[in-house]
């Protein structure tokens, strides 16, 4: 099969909305989502181009069978997901972009579930770096790997507080 | 038939409820549909398009925003599930859900009433 493509492309976790325009545009050139994976590599599927509109979302709510069948009613499909995001699409009616969550209270409970998963995964690793042996690390590992470590480490720890605080930003816009 | 069970018994204990409305009042435009579509008991997707038909058009409930409201709604006991259907919830208002319905219509007669009034006072004022 020729008809997919990869596409590496960066997003913060609270870019839900950057997110869903890019794949929305994709769509409209002919490129569907059908995958895509936590190193932000998107892989895309050659079709007619249709009006496809996406929406992100991170409910555990997935789990559960009625809500599939929910979703399904309403014409919703599930594109793609990733370690707790779910990529759902549907096509658009007469350019009317259909959402998935209606209210700003339903909106806020989303981002709030977002930001506890953001918090509860950088715990445990900030927590080990705290109580780390951080001299014997030092002696182990060459200096390269260091470098490199320490390099993807300052990213994360500056990456992760910047997402918290713009979803913290977009939680109090909607109250 | 014995005398105990008289069907009035449920609706004494339905209006009995001691019910402290300011735990669920004022409800959102989305709650207060839902509750009002619940006259009969629905599915998910069923309500959706009851909601919007009967707002004509004006309030559309999304599946994500109406999964919340019906297990916060569920939890609250205003409405429960009926049945199942092919993986499909059916949910029904609970006599409590009624009496919260109610009170919000008893309410918003109140505010309707209000604005009403304070409408036509306007048009009398800018008249003068």
């Amino acid at each position: 099969m020729s008809g997919t493509i990869k596409k590496f492309k960066f997003f913060f976790a609270h870019q839900d909305a950057e997110q869903e325009a890019w794949l929305r545009a994709m769509a409209q050139q002919g490129l569907h989502l059908v995958n895509v994976n936590p190193f932000c590599v998107w892989t895309f599927r050659h079709d007619a181009p249709s009006d496809v509109v996406y929406r992100v979302d991170f409910s555990h709510a997935n789990e559960d069978p009625s809500y599939r069948q929910l979703m399904q009613d309403a014409g919703w499909t599930l594109a793609a997901t990733t370690v707790g995001w779910q990529y759902w699409a549907t096509n658009a009616v007469n350019g009317r972009a259909p959402e998935l969550f209606t209210d700003n209270a339903s909106k806020a409970r989303k981002f709030k579930q977002l930001l506890s998963v953001l918090v509860c995964t950088a715990m445990p690793l900030f927590i080990m770096i705290v109580v780390s042996d951080k001299q014997r690390v030092m002696e182990q590992l060459s200096l390269p790997s260091l470098v490199i470590l320490g390099a993807i480490l300052a990213g994360y720890f500056l990456i992760m507080p910047y997402s918290v605080v713009r979803l913290l930003g977009r939680v109090r816009e909607l109250k | 038939m014995s005398s105990l069970d008289i069907p009035g018994n449920v609706i004494q204990k339905g209006a009995g409820l001691d019910i402290n409305y300011t735990k669920y009042l004022p409800l959102s435009e989305a709650t207060y549909y839902v509750l009002a579509a619940l006259q009969e008991p629905l599915h998910g997707y069923a309500l959706m398009q009851k909601v919007e038909t009967m707002s004509e058009g004006q309030v559309i409930i999304g599946p994500g925003t109406l999964y919340g409201a019906f297990s916060t709604l569920e939890k609250q006991g205003l409405i429960d599930k009926v049945s199942e259907v092919e993986r499909r919830k059916i949910y029904g208002l609970t006599d409590k859900g009624r009496l919260v319905l109610a009170e919000q219509v008893r309410r918003l007669g109140v505010m309707v009433r209000n604005g009403q009034f304070a409408l036509t006072h306007i048009k009398q004022g800018e008249a003068a």
